[in-house]
């Protein structure tokens, strides 16, 4: 007799269709071009000649969270969302997985998928930048390694958002287009407030976009006095307990979206 | 005694204002092949989709292999293969691909089996052909290739020959029987062509506007598909005996309305009503009637949502003449 379908199987086989999928590539490539393009497009604006590894990260970290939040929108979208349209599945369900095998597997898939995409969409030009000009003087690299193991805990909560939001709508068409709104429309909002009060790090990590954005602050430059000459380096440093409360709040967001995603699609009948 | 491998109590479903269905029950026995029958819209997709657990019942109890647990209902359903509707692909993946998918999911550990079952639909020549390029049949084929993929004890299929070729149609029934006869797997196929199943089925469901309307065997099915004589008196319930007794009929039967059908002697009409009046037993009704199998599933269902009264008096066809007080 044939044993109960486990996670790990559910997994095995929406990796091997993840990785058969076009779209998939296409999403990687056009991540990758925006984020690339977007930190070129800001060097050039500000005339800058001197593009090195630390000034590259600096001139994309503007666009990164809204990139970031779309392209795990994506690939959320169509680990989950494409399966939920064109019924696939409901073979995992009808050969007996439970639904939270079925929820939280495809959370692990995109997860995965998200994080990997991110990870090299922000660490491969870096790279190639550093090899060709060097990494620079206006952000350590230990600082930028901290900042980029925090970016872990909003991407795996923007990845439970859009599972949950993908579980709970059905149509991943729909996912991406409020997906879209929404991450705008925060990116929006963050940005008028700041220009007129001083937002507490608590509040803006209770949003997806403005939580990104709290580790990619570093826009307060001032000079250093190294080895007998002024260079630009990056004052914006995260305290303890600034890490401390926008780890918290992910967390908690995460488990909330995971566990009402999951609630909601309990329920659900699908067609 | 056979095993109850999916026993359904009370079933109901409503969807927002629309009750689709109305307290379903009925019980499939090991090593059947039950046809569920009805119309189009009549609820055979939404019973099979609360089997496989894809819609959530509104009530009602579904005990499959002796478990109604959430945790027991999902271990049955692993022992089970389902074809819903037309069969869920990945359209940009081959046929190959899409069933090593599958067998990823599954955790079978024989890659063999993806070709055997390839082979046994009719598939094998597919190559990298992507499922969107499929006609219906062959996504049909495949549909059951997947279904074939584990070795279920019970297969629970809807409508598997729509958009099939009469040869594939004739394949796919074959394959059916030897897979019920040989491996002993116990299926459930709908499909609203009744004469389409007459030929697979041992037992049948009749559904209508979500309602199970009619549970027969093979057998009853047969018998009321074959003429008769339908006989109503002013003594119904001594024309049995007196029919046995005088004429040694036995091939009777008896309706719930207290109406007789007599499956013997189906030339002598003359004779039997000489007989009921020589009793003192005097015909209301004496008919003699048949209905093929399309006339039947028309009686049962209705047409076009038509209801079954109105099926009546269309379709049955008539052949005797009707004695009323016929001297």
């Amino acid at each position: 007799m044939r044993k109960v379908t486990k996670m790990i199987n559910l997994i095995k086989a929406q990796q091997y269709r993840t990785r058969r999928d076009i779209a998939t590539y296409i999403a990687i490539m056009v991540g990758l071009l925006i984020f690339s393009m977007t930190a070129l497009l800001s060097m050039s604006d500000e005339g800058s000649s001197n593009a090195d590894a630390g000034h590259f990260f600096l001139m994309s970290a503007g666009g990164f969270a809204v990139t970031s939040s779309l392209i795990i929108l994506t690939l959320t979208g169509m680990i989950s969302g494409s399966d939920m349209l064109d019924k696939t599945m409901n073979f995992e369900i009808l050969d007996g997985a439970k639904r939270s095998k079925v929820f939280f597997s495809r959370f692990l898939v995109s997860l995965c998928w998200g994080l990997s995409v991110m990870y090299a969409v922000v660490i491969i030009p870096m790279i190639v930048t550093g090899i060709i000009k060097g990494w620079g003087n206006i952000i350590s690299v230990g600082q930028f390694a901290q900042r980029m193991a925090l970016l872990l805990f909003p991407f795996v909560r923007i990845t439970a958002l859009y599972t949950a939001m993908t579980f709970t709508i059905g149509d991943f068409r729909a996912v991406f287009a409020i997906g879209y709104i929404l991450s705008e429309t925060e990116l929006l909002v963050e940005f008028v407030f700041l220009e007129i009060v001083k937002v507490p790090v608590y509040v803006r990590s209770l949003f997806s976009v403005p939580a990104v954005n709290v580790l990619l602050d570093v826009n307060n430059i001032g000079f250093d006095y190294v080895n007998s000459e002024d260079i630009q380096v990056v004052k914006n440093t995260l305290s303890a307990s600034e890490c401390a409360i926008c780890v918290g709040i992910n967390i908690v967001m995460t488990v909330l979206m995971l566990a009402l995603g999951l609630k909601v699609f309990k329920k659900k009948d699908l067609k | 005694m056979n095993e109850i491998l999916i026993n359904v109590q009370g079933l109901c479903k409503q969807f927002k204002k629309s009750r689709v269905l109305k307290d379903v029950s009925f019980t499939v026995k090991e090593g059947m092949i039950c046809g569920l029958v009805g119309p189009n819209g009549a609820g055979k997709t939404t019973i099979m989709k609360a089997l496989g657990g894809l819609i959530i019942p509104t009530s009602g109890k579904i005990e499959l292999f002796g478990e109604s647990s959430e945790k027991g209902l999902a271990h049955s359903r692993s022992r089970m293969s389902f074809m819903i509707e037309v069969p869920y692909a990945k359209q940009s993946m081959t046929a190959r691909e899409n069933l090593e998918k599958l067998r990823l999911q599954k955790g079978l550990p024989d890659k063999n089996r993806i070709d055997e079952v390839l082979e046994l639909v009719g598939l094998a020549d597919t190559g990298k052909k992507h499922v969107k390029n499929f006609s219906l049949g062959m996504k049909q084929r495949l549909g059951i290739a997947g279904a074939l993929l584990t070795k279920p004890e019970l297969m629970v299929l809807d409508e598997p020959v729509n958009g099939l070729d009469p040869e594939g149609i004739v394949e796919i029934r074959e394959m059916l029987l030897k897979l019920n006869r040989e491996e002993h797997i116990t299926i459930i196929i709908s499909s609203h062509i009744l004469s389409e199943l007459s030929l697979l089925c041992s037992d049948y469901l009749f559904i209508r506007h979500g309602e199970l309307i009619e549970s027969l065997s093979a057998e009853q099915l047969k018998r009321q598909c074959h003429e008769y004589y339908h006989i109503r008196t002013d003594k119904d319930s001594l024309v049995p005996a007196v029919l046995k007794n005088t004429l040694g009929i036995e091939d009777i039967e008896v309706e719930k309305d207290g109406s007789v059908r007599v499956y013997e002697r189906i030339d002598e009409l003359r004779l039997i009503s000489r007989t009921l009046y020589e009793n003192d037993i005097t015909p209301v009704e004496l008919h003699l009637k048949d209905a093929d199998l399309e006339q039947y599933y028309m009686n049962m269902v209705g047409e076009d949502g038509q209801d079954s009264e109105e099926g009546d008096k269309n379709d049955k066809s008539d052949k005797g003449t009707a004695v009323q007080n016929a001297s």
